[in-house]
């Protein structure tokens, strides 16, 4: 019997390791942290399997894509840019690129790429440019969505593309930042940093501000990539760095939010958060902008780092916090958390305006 | 701290940041940071499986004694079962030897699964996940990040679009489950050992199909050392499906905490013998009819430690009597 017992007991094991097996992370996966951008009186959101419009001042849903009651089996990590021909672009993590109606979420046209798309994409000049899991990055035209040219990188690309003056500046998951000529996608430089680049650079100034995985903060000329400077952090970079007059605003992993002197890098003070702040930090009207993995939504001082207003969502840190980066549109805060809510909230003060639960909007 | 805390600080932290290290040593190759992890986990867990063999080998043994109870006790499960564990009890087999040192090895096996998914990140929210357990002060680690997902035809970090890897996995593990399969004296475990032979290599071979490569690799690699290693023992100790059974002597000792994980194998220490009065094996309903069981010798395996202790006590006792 004891034998039997014993010989039972391996194969519920075996069951267990399975289903263990099977219940992890094996396959590619299919969730993603939730993305939001603000256009006009809208709010775009990427909430998973799907693209939702609301209206900026009730939170009332205008459209889905695709919509409510059809599945497209796809995962949307990026926030929709708009055009300037009323048409929105978003990439897909299943690999494909679309290009919508902005007041009907009707698909205008679609671009298949060989690699998931993890970030916003680029709108200038009547181009749409973004990178890709297929290490590409991708120079279409907007109106019909034909490729102009493409860009062969080391490794994945997660950043949005910057465009100034001519030039595109694209981070790298190879930890490389290259500066591409917008009109042709021929490399102008590249700079070759330790760590692996998964967000935007800012470009402002002739100065091009970006971080790496590998805890460092740098500044380079945008004109020859000559590197002006570069600090240490005290973990992972993942939002892009926000400039506001002379100083430089970032985040890193380990929940720390800093102000440094956009001249060389010194820190002019830093203010420690609850959980990991991996979203981009913004700066509006003097006032900085960050969330956190904790679910808080801070408002702080942007010449002290003196916290001004938090707002903290229960509902948002059970589910993995704030992930990607708030939008100011007017006086209003809007920030998305892992859990797919939506919150509006004023800007001033730190209370909430209105919440959008996608749950109870398909009840 | 929680027990995931305790988890995450001392298995799979240590597994993921070697992984890593492996990697930055191995030409930043992925698969073969992969085998090599996998050989080197397997051989130091090699402890674990000697003994395991060594119960399998002494229950061959037993066959024919099983058998023989078997025809006795036609039909009179609860004597069958009493008389089977007095014969294991006679001849130091532990029962469960062959399956607490595999129990042992499930946490390890599921922290290096654990650990090769997660170092595998793909997607945004695997990598933010990994970044906690990424230790931070080898900064050359975080560096690594993110690896290199390409090797032949594979992309490391989605299922092989041409059915290779599954069909690799299902083979190796029912090669693997084969030579692991030793014949049993029970029908009804000969039958189960039998279909999981078939069945569980086909259920990974299918899950393989979703998998990414990289963990597919893992199986396969998992699976061909878990052959070698096998063969190897097989051969030194003369176990097989086509190997004699083993001569099994009377042992002279109980249970004890190490047989019961296998790593004693029921051997006593010396102390036991001595004190061990040398009375022939009874059977199991003998033993329950005298009411008493000789010292040293309890009927439940789950009392062994106090067994041994009862026993070393009772020597230390006539030895103080006899200087008396």
């Amino acid at each position: 019997m004891i034998k039997n017992l014993s010989r039972m007991s391996v194969l519920l094991f075996l069951v267990v390791l399975v289903l263990l097996v099977t219940g992890c992370e094996g396959q590619a996966p299919t969730n993603a942290w939730p993305s939001l951008s603000v256009y006009g009186d809208t709010v775009y959101a990427s909430l998973g399997p799907r693209i939702v419009a609301l209206d900026t001042s009730s939170g009332s849903q205008q459209w889905s894509f695709p919509p409510t009651d059809t599945k497209k089996g796809e995962t949307y990590y990026a926030a929709p840019t708009e055009g300037t021909d009323g048409r929105l672009f978003v990439g897909s993590y299943s690999d494909k690129f679309y290009a919508l109606e902005a007041k009907s979420g009707a698909e205008v046209w679609a671009f298949a790429t060989l690699g998931s798309i993890v970030d916003s994409a680029t709108v200038t000049n009547g181009v749409v440019y973004f990178g890709a899991n297929d290490r590409y990055v991708y120079a279409l035209s907007a109106d019909k969505g034909q490729q102009k040219w493409q860009f062969a990188m080391q490794h994945w690309g997660w950043a949005t593309p910057v465009y100034d003056r001519g030039q595109l500046y694209v981070g790298s998951m190879d930890h490389n930042l290259y500066c591409l000529n917008a009109e042709n996608g021929t490399s102008l430089w590249q700079y070759t940093v330790q760590g692996a680049i998964a967000s935007a650079p800012t470009v402002a100034g002739g100065t091009v501000y970006f971080g790496d995985f590998d805890r460092q903060i740098h500044a380079l000329e945008a004109a020859t990539g000559k590197e002006l400077w570069q600090v240490t952090l005290s973990n992972w970079v993942w939002g892009t760095p926000a400039l506001a007059g002379k100083t430089l605003y970032v985040g890193d992993l380990s929940g720390t939010v800093y102000a440094l002197s956009a001249a060389d890098g010194k820190q002019i003070w830093q203010f420690s958060t609850t959980g990991g702040v991996r979203a981009s930090v913004i700066v509006s009207d003097g006032v900085v902008y960050a969330v956190s993995e904790g679910g808080m939504v801070y408002a702080l001082d942007a010449l002290s780092g003196k916290q001004k207003w938090v707002f903290t969502s229960e509902a948002a840190a059970k589910s993995g916090g704030f992930l990607s980066a708030p939008v100011v549109s007017g006086d209003t805060l809007y920030v998305v958390s892992g859990g797919e809510q939506i919150y509006a909230i004023a800007a001033a003060s730190g209370t909430q305006k209105w919440v959008f639960n996608p749950a109870a909007s398909k009840g | 701290m929680g027990i995931t805390e305790i988890w995450t600080m001392f298995f799979l932290q240590p597994m993921i940041n070697s992984l890593l290290w492996l990697y930055s040593i191995l030409w930043n190759n992925f698969a073969l940071s992969i085998t090599v992890f996998t050989i080197i986990v397997r051989l130091i867990t090699m402890p674990l499986t000697i003994p395991q063999m060594s119960a399998a080998k002494k229950m061959k043994g037993l066959q024919p004694k099983m058998n023989e109870l078997k025809k006795k006790f036609a039909g009179d499960k609860e004597g069958m079962s009493r008389a089977q564990m007095a014969l294991y009890k006679e001849y130091g087999v532990n029962p469960l030897g062959g399956c607490l040192p595999t129990l042992v090895q499930f946490p390890i096996w599921i922290g290096l699964y654990q650990a090769i998914s997660q170092v595998l990140a793909v997607s945004p929210l695997q990598v933010l996940h990994l970044s906690k357990n990424i230790y931070l002060r080898f900064p050359g680690l975080s560096q690594l990040i993110p690896l290199d997902d390409r090797f032949l035809w594979l992309n490391l970090g989605r299922p092989d679009p041409y059915y290779i890897l599954p069909v690799l996995v299902a083979v190796s593990m029912f090669f693997q489950q084969k030579l692991m399969t030793t014949p049993s004296a029970d029908p009804s475990s000969e039958s189960m050992t039998k279909s999981m032979t078939y069945t569980m290599p086909l259920m990974f071979g299918f899950f393989s199909l979703q998998f990414s490569s990289g963990l597919s690799i893992y199986f396969i690699m998992s699976s061909l050392v878990g052959i070698a290693i096998q063969y190897a023992l097989n051969k030194r100790m003369g176990l097989g499906p086509d190997s004699p059974p083993a001569k099994v002597e009377p042992s002279q000792g109980g249970f004890s905490i190490l047989s019961l994980l296998g790593l004693g194998g029921g051997t006593p220490s010396p102390q036991a013998v001595a004190a061990k009065p040398t009375t022939p094996a009874l059977p199991a309903a003998t033993v329950e009819n005298n009411g008493a069981t000789p010292q040293g010798q309890e009927a439940g395996s789950s009392q062994a430690p106090a067994s041994t202790n009862t026993t070393e006590k009772g020597n230390r006792r006539r030895a103080r009597k006899k200087k008396r």
